[in-house]
């Protein structure tokens, strides 16, 4: 199904892009095919960070009389690491963008399926 | 028969790699045995395929061991590796699930929810240090009553203590609610006594969470909710203990404080817990026992932050005490031996040594006989029974040296992980510190990694270095699993010399309906025509860019020369004219940036990436849904480019059992689970196999968060179209050319001229002049 493109999204992608800002013209790297930078891989520092999205409340049973009984002791968080473009050739920082946030995932604490 | 091998590798084979192996008798295992079994048979059909001669050279499969063993790289061997994983039952949503481990055993209790209460049942699904495997539907429970609602361990024995819960009605609020009982069962599931915990409150806000039985039958547990209302808020989070007697002994506050049950070498629980600031940042961790007899707590262990950060920052650390002076203590890398201020004294067991994909620990337990019992969970969260004991006799073991960017590390190392946890007379190691120059001087030198991802060294320009690697898809009908497109990006010269795992797609939009298509000469024509442009393009805004980006794909398709002949066309209207037009557009200081510059008119056309599908949305959102992505010109009109992830190689120079070992090392990756763990990692792409590129666009949802480079991250929401996605990707799939460059020195001899130009230390003439002299002397050499 064609999903609408909602007038905010497009609105928000183009105030928040940040562009191509600036990387020198050419890689030193003798393996750059063409000679330029190509600052397509990600590099994740060691640290992160979580956001808490709450208590995810599942259901644990059914009791003898047929309802649920619910556990909340799961908690959802999304982890996210930080990264920063570097050259895949001669592993320069991409120093303009700086570093962003990558989702890696979202964690269930407890595994209820 | 080759293309029986290779099928096998593709589709059945894998879907064993990523589930844990075993003893081959144990009773789920006999999937798992009957694929090893099928590809047992399939290493004697390889054996009758090398009768083929070199075309076999990878297509060769390693032989696989009758049983499975560890390899005994470490202090500690693991004598037996099983998943403990529930029956798979359709339709199920939620439903309780709780590990622990027995002296011999590792256990799960599974609540599986049918449509009602009548259709539920619990399961108890074990494995043993013996590699048996059992999934027991529990007898005690009798349709709807006797349920269990939660499992323990027993230290010291293959008991279990369980949770029972009933709900009796009344009009007394203090005589109605739950009631709450532990039961102990025995190695064949028979109930042998029953505590009933009738202080407990009955509003559920106080039920028995984590359980664990000490070796003098003291029943130790954490409380937190278990009711009939959808509470999100915190519950009551207590620990007590209740004597073998069925007496409450004692009991501590610990709400808000995360907790976990451990078992001690001398048989005693101890308590770890890992309070937080408000902010929910963990800021130490606590081992305490407490005394049965006094009910007071004794402090056995503290980490805080002078203290090594896994022993108490980490969400998912775990320690217990070896003996008194000693901490075994689980964190990413392995099991260690510590002192008791955390620092290693010894590493007993690292995960990645022996294929394990670590995430979480779930419980240790120290064996009287030195060996350890544990259960863990990986990363896809499933639990594992592992029985360790120390190695007694190192065995031979041929390591074989992967060099990869550390930046591609965690794309590979599931596959190397599983190859490693499979094959434990071999052994994979990832190394990603090597030097550019001393790993081509010593591929050069013949020496150096079997495996190498080119990324570190580059691919075409050191063909010498790689061997061909024939046979590796010779005779299959792998055009049906993989994208041909894609796999052809690892072949020089109409040879396969690399493997190429994931692909990205390169093409142009434009801010206008007209063109639909161009050639270089059109494409000039409708820049010169646009009178609104500052800049021709996003990115890097240098005539040179200008140039290596539109006019150039390759010495048989650009603008500048004539590689049949010779010659060159720089001293051209043709060329005098985008010399131009770059002069004109392409200022050397600044960066042009994608996206609304180019919407308002001012720059001509954006080069975008496809490399996730989530980053068509991004793209959509951006553009539009009808942005006209008309491609970079080309000598025959538009065209859209593929790009593979730098191809792995293996070197030349590459002994007969290493070849074998790359051969089953390549068809690991490139099987389906071996791909699915890779798209985890944000640096692999569009996957090459067309089952998993399938995968990756269904899988992008309200969360998908597409990270391209010079467009800030954000997350869809409701903003995605997978329908949309998939009709891109596979219209731009099916129209894409493989991405060529001039050689290396041809782009240095034109960057470093056309940077002169436009710095203006040389007039046009002479560039054209020295550019003419210069390519044609290197088109002269070459031909």
């Amino acid at each position: 199904m064609m999903k609408r493109i909602g007038a905010l999204g497009f609105a928000v992608v183009l105030l928040i892009y940040s562009g191509f800002v600036s990387w020198a013209a050419v890689c030193g790297s003798s393996n750059s095919p063409d000679g330029a930078h190509d600052f397509s891989v990600c590099k994740r520092a060691d640290a992160g960070y979580s956001v808490d999205k709450g208590t995810c409340v599942y259901i644990y049973g059914w009791d003898q009389n047929g309802n649920p009984i619910y556990k909340n002791d799961c908690r959802i968080s999304d982890r996210y690491q930080w990264c920063n473009y570097i050259c895949k050739y001669c592993n320069q920082v991409n120093d303009t963008q700086g570093a962003h946030p990558h989702y890696v995932k979202t964690v269930h604490s407890v595994n209820h399926n | 028969m080759k293309r029986t091998i290779f099928l096998l590798f593709l589709f059945i084979f894998p879907a064993a790699l990523f589930q844990g192996c075993g003893n081959k008798d144990a009773g789920n295992q006999e999937n798992i045995v009957g694929d090893q079994i099928s590809y047992g048979e399939n290493v004697e059909s390889s054996e009758e395929g090398t009768a083929f001669g070199e075309h076999m050279l990878f297509g060769e499969l390693l032989p696989e061991e009758e049983s499975w063993r560890d390899n005994t790289l470490d202090d500690y061997t693991a004598v037996m590796h099983l998943p403990l994983i529930p029956r798979q039952e359709e339709g199920e949503q939620g439903g309780g699930m709780q590990y622990a481990l027995g002296s011999t055993c590792g256990v799960l209790l599974k609540k599986h929810l049918g449509a009602s209460v009548k259709e539920a049942w619990d399961e108890l699904k074990m494995v043993t240090g013996q590699g048996e495997e059992d999934s027991v539907r529990l007898a005690f429970r009798q349709d709807d009553h006797n349920q269990a609602w939660g499992i323990g361990s027993m230290v010291g024995s293959d008991h279990f203590m369980m949770l029972g819960r009933e709900y009796v009605a009344s009009e007394n609020e203090k005589e109605g609610g739950a009631k709450y009982y532990f039961f102990e069962i025995d190695e064949a599931q028979q109930v042998v006594r029953t505590t009933p915990l009738d202080f407990l409150p009955g509003d559920g806000r106080e039920t028995p969470d984590r359980i664990m039985t000490d070796q003098s039958g003291n029943i130790h547990f954490t409380t937190g909710y278990l009711g009939g209302a959808p509470v999100s808020d915190q519950a009551e989070n207590y620990y007590e203990l209740v004597s073998p007697e069925g007496a409450l002994v004692a009991k501590f506050d610990y709400t808000g404080v995360t907790m976990r049950l451990v078992s001690l070498y001398d048989g005693r629980v101890a308590l770890w817990s890992q309070p937080a600031d408000a902010e929910g940042r963990n800021i130490c961790s606590r081992l305490e026992c407490m005394d049965p007899a006094t009910g007071e707590m004794e402090l056995l262990a503290e980490f805080g932050e002078n203290a090594p950060k896994a022993l108490w920052e980490a969400d998912n650390c775990y320690y217990t005490l070896w003996d008194e002076n000693t901490l075994l203590y689980a964190d990413n890398a392995g099991l260690h031996f510590a002192d008791l201020s955390g620092n290693i004294t010894e590493d007993v067991y690292i995960w990645g040594n022996h294929g394990i994909l670590f995430s979480e620990m779930v419980e240790i337990q120290i064996r009287e006989d030195g060996g350890i019992n544990l259960i863990y969970l990986d990363y896809s969260k499933s639990g594992n029974f592992l029985c360790l004991e120390p190695t007694q006799e190192k065995k031979e073991i041929q390591r074989i040296v992967f060099a990869v960017p550390p930046a591609m590390r965690n794309v590979y190392y599931p596959s190397v992980a599983e190859f490693n946890k499979r094959y434990p007379a071999y052994h994979i190691e990832l190394k990603t510190d090597y030097d550019k120059t001393a790993l081509l001087t010593e591929l050069t030198a013949g020496r150096g990694p079997v495996l190498v991802d080119t990324m570190l060294t580059g691919f075409e320009s050191h063909k010498r270095l790689w061997m061909p690697l024939e046979g590796l898809f010779a005779g299959e009908s792998w055009e049906d699993i993989l994208i041909p497109r894609a796999m052809e990006l690892g072949e020089i010269d109409g040879t396969l010399y690399g493997v190429v795992s994931c692909f990205g797609l390169k093409t142009v939009v434009i801010p206008k309906e007209e063109p639909t298509d161009w050639d270089y000469k059109t494409f000039l024509d409708t820049i010169e025509a646009d009178s609104s442009i500052e800049a021709i393009c996003n990115g890097d805004n240098s005539v040179w860019f200008f140039m290596a980006s539109f006019l150039i794909h390759g010495l048989e398709d650009n603008y500048l020369l004539d590689n049949g002949s010779g010659t060159t066309y720089f001293d051209s209207t043709e060329f005098r004219r985008a010399l131009r037009l770059g002069r004109t557009y392409c200022a050397e200081t600044g960066y042009v940036e994608a996206g609304t510059p180019m919407l308002e008119g001012k720059v001509f056309c954006n080069i975008i990436n496809v490399t996730r599908p989530e980053l068509i949305d991004l793209y959509r959102l951006c553009y539009g849904e009808n942005a006209n992505y008309i491609g970079f010109p080309s000598g025959d009109g538009s065209a859209h480019y593929i790009y593979g992830q730098d191809p792995l190689v293996v070197r030349s120079t590459a002994t007969e059992e290493e070849k074998r070992v790359a051969g089953t090392f390549f068809r690991m990756l490139l099987s389906k689970d071996g791909q699915m763990e890779s798209t985890k990692d944000s640096n692999f792409w569009l996957s090459v196999r067309k089952d998993v590129l399938e995968e990756q666009i269904n899988q992008v949802n309200e969360n998908s968060m597409p990270g391209t480079y010079g467009f800030a991250f954000i997350t869809l929401g409701d903003d995605y179209d997978r329908e949309y996605d998939a009709r891109f990707l596979y219209d731009m799939l099916e129209k894409a050319r493989p991405l060529k460059y001039f050689p290396r020195e041809l782009n240095v001899i034109l960057m470093e001229e056309l940077e002169a130009y436009a710095a203006g230390t040389i007039t046009e003439d002479l560039l054209i002049q020295r550019l003419t002299g210069r390519v044609e002397l290197y088109l002269a050499e070459q031909n």
